[in-house]
């Protein structure tokens, strides 16, 4: 059998800009991911007096929402219990955070529930808006690679 | 065919048939929420996330859902009873299939773990489990 061989030569090496291109995409992928699950989570959430569901934000990189939801979560309740923010990941992670005390309380379900006086169920809102999700999320990045 | 009752069938007849769970739980096994007066330690599964996965012609291939299944116990620390418990989900849950004569569970495991605190005035509760993925079919229609 005969043996075939193929020289490659590179002249125009594109492979470092491709690589920059798609890491950014990814990042911007990541981003808007994140912000459609925070839009989702702030539309189903369980809502009192709204300062969950405004207390939702969305740390990146280089910004965070964690100011701007404090605010408005104190604005619905001036006495809500707030976490402090979470810290900045790298380029290509989002976060989804909710600032309120009692947010994994609503979606996990407890023992005390956010009154203090009685267990309460779940709601899941968060998982069900970033499961929502999910397949957009793959698809996009399954794209890069086409 | 409501294949979440399958699910919740399985998830409790696996807990509650376990010799080493039964002294530490009983049969305190609740879906989403435990009735008022439920003796501690106990243990809740709660549907976090339900899906259909159909193929063309709306053929549903199975149930994916996400259930959160967690013990709760009065308690300031993960371990003890708690962390018992909670072993014991890996061992009965993670990475299994069942045939059953209500329906199969096609795949169960478990995505990530789970821990959160509680604590209110003088009261502490520790929460510890796992986020478990199971597919669920209907038994074959004939």
């Amino acid at each position: 059998m005969a043996n075939t061989t193929v020289d490659i030569e590179i002249v125009f090496d594109r492979f470092p800009e491709l690589a920059g291109q798609m890491r950014q995409r990814a990042g911007q992928i990541v981003r808007k991911t994140a912000f459609d699950i925070k839009s989702d989570y702030q539309q189903t959430a369980r809502r009192d007096t709204g300062a969950q569901v405004n207390s939702a934000y969305v740390v990146t990189a280089n910004t965070s929402g964690y100011s701007q939801a404090a605010s408005d979560a104190l604005a619905a309740d001036p006495t809500v219990d707030l976490l402090p923010p979470v810290p900045q990941p790298d380029p290509y992670t989002a976060i989804v955070a909710v600032g309120v005390a009692h947010g994994a309380l609503n979606e996990y379900g407890g023992e005390t529930g956010p009154d203090g006086l009685q267990r309460r169920a779940g709601d899941a809102a968060l998982t069900k808006a970033t499961e929502k999700h999910r397949p957009g999320f793959l698809g996009a990045m399954s794209k890069l690679l086409e | 065919m409501n294949e979440l009752s399958i699910a919740d069938k399985w998830i409790y007849q696996t807990l509650t048939s376990d010799s080493v769970l039964a002294p530490l739980i009983d049969k305190r096994v609740c879906s989403d929420l435990a009735p008022p007066g439920t003796a501690y330690p106990y243990v809740v599964a709660q549907l976090l996330n339900p899906d259909d996965l159909a193929a063309t012609g709306a053929i549903r291939v199975w149930i994916d859902c996400l259930f959160l299944i967690k013990a709760v116990d009065e308690t300031a620390s993960y371990n003890g009873k708690l962390k018992q418990i909670a072993d014991r989900f890996d061992v009965l849950l993670h990475k299994k299939t069942a045939d059953l004569s209500y329906g199969r569970i096609v795949a169960s495991y478990r995505e990530r773990p789970f821990r959160m605190p509680e604590q209110r005035l003088d009261k502490s509760f520790r929460h510890l489990g796992g986020q478990f993925r199971l597919l669920v079919q209907a038994p074959q229609q004939s």
